[in-house]
């Protein structure tokens, strides 16, 4: 059977795209299983339980739930500009969601045919994904090269202290997420309310959590719903 | 030695496991564009190829490099794999890393912070494949059948309330840190507004690194 050239939703949403899409997913599930396997089995070697890492391993699962949520909207609304088995392969690694959008709107437009536009066809497309492909590709790319170089910067600012070692982590984090935070702050609207909240309710959820154990693994879960809540109501 | 060894060998494996990984998702990554040569004889012209590429670099570019390097001091060698193949290390990697590792009860920074940070992580990568493959294959319909408020709810307040909840947990540990973490970056935000995105990162992070090295030399951060 022929597909229509002109008609690139047909195109886009042939189940053979499946198959190109879905080693990428098998690589990354190979990945991590690997590194699964590979923290169980040394697991004893510095003194954790197989139960701890079972534990590890499920708030994982769980405390990314609602986050993975949060994707939807957007799956679909690529997913009416390349189709699903390429939404799935754009989103399966690497990028965040605008990151890829802004992509292959850029090739697109490059090519003279943005998207959702008269002329937009498959060329324009096509451009749009390589746009996005290359640009995802930067990060493995320095990753591939660095990443095991980075080991030894980290001993060296390490320098064997642990306490210090510890603090690089907390400060690193808190700097990260202050950095991130700092927009919905200044914001002064419903989002600043969200994120006070978030803040609040999971400060409280974690001091609780040191008396009452079984809540440390529910807690950003119960903490998200919090925050989601108040933000609703004072939008 | 046994730990000696055992620390070497973890390095050595979760090295190997990256980079074959990382190479085989690069080759895997331009599959469809070979596809679309090949069967529809179609592909972005040079000029647009150059353009697009320089154009997109010029956007992400600094990125490719201050991510990694930023992000390293809190994922480690393993979550650093897995978190930039995977993707959205701020919004479901590093919430799902410091769960596992409230969970357990592990000290920051130590070995079994990164066996479990590396759990966590890996964990989180199975329940994002699920929902999205769930969205993909299911989408329209679950958007037809939930309810407009959730939607709007998940959409405009999730990253909001999950960055604050982040910053609630690590202020809990250490609250002296916190006093000055977010502020710092607020400040800068407001006095020198406009920079691209990734000098507030590098900012935030080393910034907030040179301040709590000093601070703990002077032993008032311990």
């Amino acid at each position: 059977m022929k597909i229509d050239e002109s008609d690139i939703m047909a195109i886009v949403n042939d189940p053979i795209l499946w198959w190109i899409a879905i080693p990428l997913g098998g690589i990354i599930l190979v990945m991590a299983s690997l590194y699964i396997r590979m923290s169980f089995k040394s697991a004893a070697s510095v003194g954790l339980s197989r139960t701890q890492c079972m534990k590890g391993l499920r708030s994982g699962i769980l405390s990314s739930i609602g986050p993975s949520i949060s994707v939807f909207v957007v799956v679909f609304s690529m997913a009416a500009i390349i189709g699903g088995p390429l939404t799935w392969m754009r989103f399966v690694g690497i990028g965040a969601a605008p990151v890829e959008l802004a992509a292959i709107n850029l090739g697109a437009e490059t090519y003279g045919a943005p998207v959702g536009s008269e002329n937009y066809n498959l060329t324009a497309m096509v451009s749009g994904l390589y746009t996005a492909i290359i640009n995802s590709c930067g990060w493995v790319v320095v990753g591939f090269f660095f990443i095991h170089r980075m080991e030894k910067v980290r001993e060296k600012m390490g320098g064997g202290d642990k306490v210090w070692l510890g603090l690089i982590s907390v400060t690193a984090m808190l700097g990260l997420f202050g950095f991130l935070s700092t927009p919905f702050i200044l914001a002064m609207n419903a989002k600043t309310v969200a994120c006070l909240t978030g803040f609040i309710s999971m400060g409280a959820l974690t001091l609780l959590g040191k008396k009452i154990g079984w809540l440390k693994e529910y807690a950003l879960g119960i903490a998200l719903i919090i925050g989601m809540i108040f933000g609703s109501v004072f939008s | 030695m046994q730990h000696a060894n055992d620390a070497l060998s973890w390095s050595a494996t979760s090295i190997r496991i990256g980079r074959i990984c990382f190479f085989l998702a690069i080759v895997t990554s331009f599959a469809p564009l070979l596809y679309f040569y090949l069967v529809y004889n179609v592909y972005p012209p040079l000029d647009v190829a150059l353009t697009s590429w320089l154009s997109i670099a010029m956007v992400f570019g600094a990125f490719y490099f201050v991510e990694p390097f930023s992000y390293y001091p809190i994922l480690g060698l393993t979550g650093s794999y897995l978190g930039i193949l995977s993707g959205n290390i701020s919004n479901v990697r590093l919430p799902a890393s410091a769960a596992a590792q409230m969970a357990v009860g592990v000290e920051s920074g130590s070995k079994q912070a990164e066996i479990i940070s590396t759990l966590g992580i890996a964990g989180s990568i199975f329940t994002n494949l699920f929902f999205l493959t769930l969205a993909v294959v299911m989408g329209d319909w679950i958007l037809s059948v939930s309810p407009p408020a959730l939607i709007e709810a998940v959409k405009n307040y999730i990253l909001p309330t999950i960055f604050g909840c982040l910053y609630g947990q690590f202020t809990v540990m250490k609250p002296k840190i916190a006093l000055y973490a977010l502020p710092i970056t607020a400040i800068f935000y407001v006095l020198v507004p406009g920079l691209p995105a990734y000098i507030y990162i590098i900012v935030a992070i080393f910034g907030n690194l040179l301040l709590t090295r000093i601070l703990y030399k002077k032993n008032i951060i311990s």
